[in-house]
């Protein structure tokens, strides 16, 4: 199953989808998608950065998202200094 | 009328005022401001409870278990060797330590809040993904 994670003031806000699914049109989980999309394309305007996390490897930053891998991608709102 | 008596008599004035503010402002509307207290407090604890949630998920029960017991977590920098960034739970700098050294401090923050859990993942996915970006972001405070 693969997940997006929005950091947000609630906690995460959070899309699953299974990636099987989609590579065979599952209108369920092209809607996730669909939705996932839309977070991050909204989130991406604002500055945030999108990352890739997989057990026991260090996390990488998403360039482009690809709705059929089955990954965990965490959206980190924008940093600035403190 | 005795000095001593003042903080007396001004404590029951305020007595007096609270009933009075009670007797004549509808239930209602006492209760809409303490409400969205309580919505506010509720919602902060969820939030807290779910960041936390998806902190033990993308740390794994072994670190997050060492993250409970000290109250911070390191990441190694993957560009510098011996390198260490101290991550503290919950409000505060990371520490920077070089070779078991500590050089400086780092101040970094989300441009929205966040809660501790989802602050403490940013800094660990920014460190192993983004570090130059994200030294060139903060800033260091260093201590000669």
């Amino acid at each position: 199953m693969a997940s997006l994670h929005l950091l947000s003031k609630v906690g995460d806000v959070r899309v699953d989808w299974d990636p099987e699914a989609v590579k065979i049109g599952d209108p369920e989980a092209l809607a996730a998608i669909a939705e996932a999309e839309r977070i991050l394309a909204e989130a991406r305007t604002t500055g945030a950065t999108a990352f890739i996390v997989k057990d026991g490897e260090p996390a990488r930053v998403m360039d482009e998202f690809d709705p059929q891998a089955n990954q965990k991608v965490v959206v980190v709102p924008r940093i600035v200094g403190g | 009328m005795p000095a001593v008596l003042i903080p007396v008599v001004l404590v029951a004035l305020v007595i007096l005022g609270v009933l009075a503010v009670v007797c004549y402002v509808p239930r209602q509307q006492l209760a809409k401001p303490w409400n969205k207290f309580v919505d506010y407090v509720a919602a902060q604890y969820r939030a807290e409870q779910t960041a936390r949630r998806l902190l033990r998920q993308t740390l794994g029960t072994d670190e997050y278990k060492r993250l409970e017991e000290r109250g911070y977590l390191e990441v190694p920098s993957p560009s510098m060797p011996g390198r260490v960034y101290r991550i503290p739970y919950g409000p505060g700098r990371v520490a920077v330590y070089d070779n078991n050294r500590f050089t400086m401090s780092l101040c970094v923050q989300p441009t929205q809040w966040l809660p501790s859990g989802d602050v403490m993942l940013m800094h660990k996915l920014h460190i192993e993904a983004n570090e130059e970006q994200y030294l060139s972001t903060a800033n260091h405070l260093r201590f000669a």
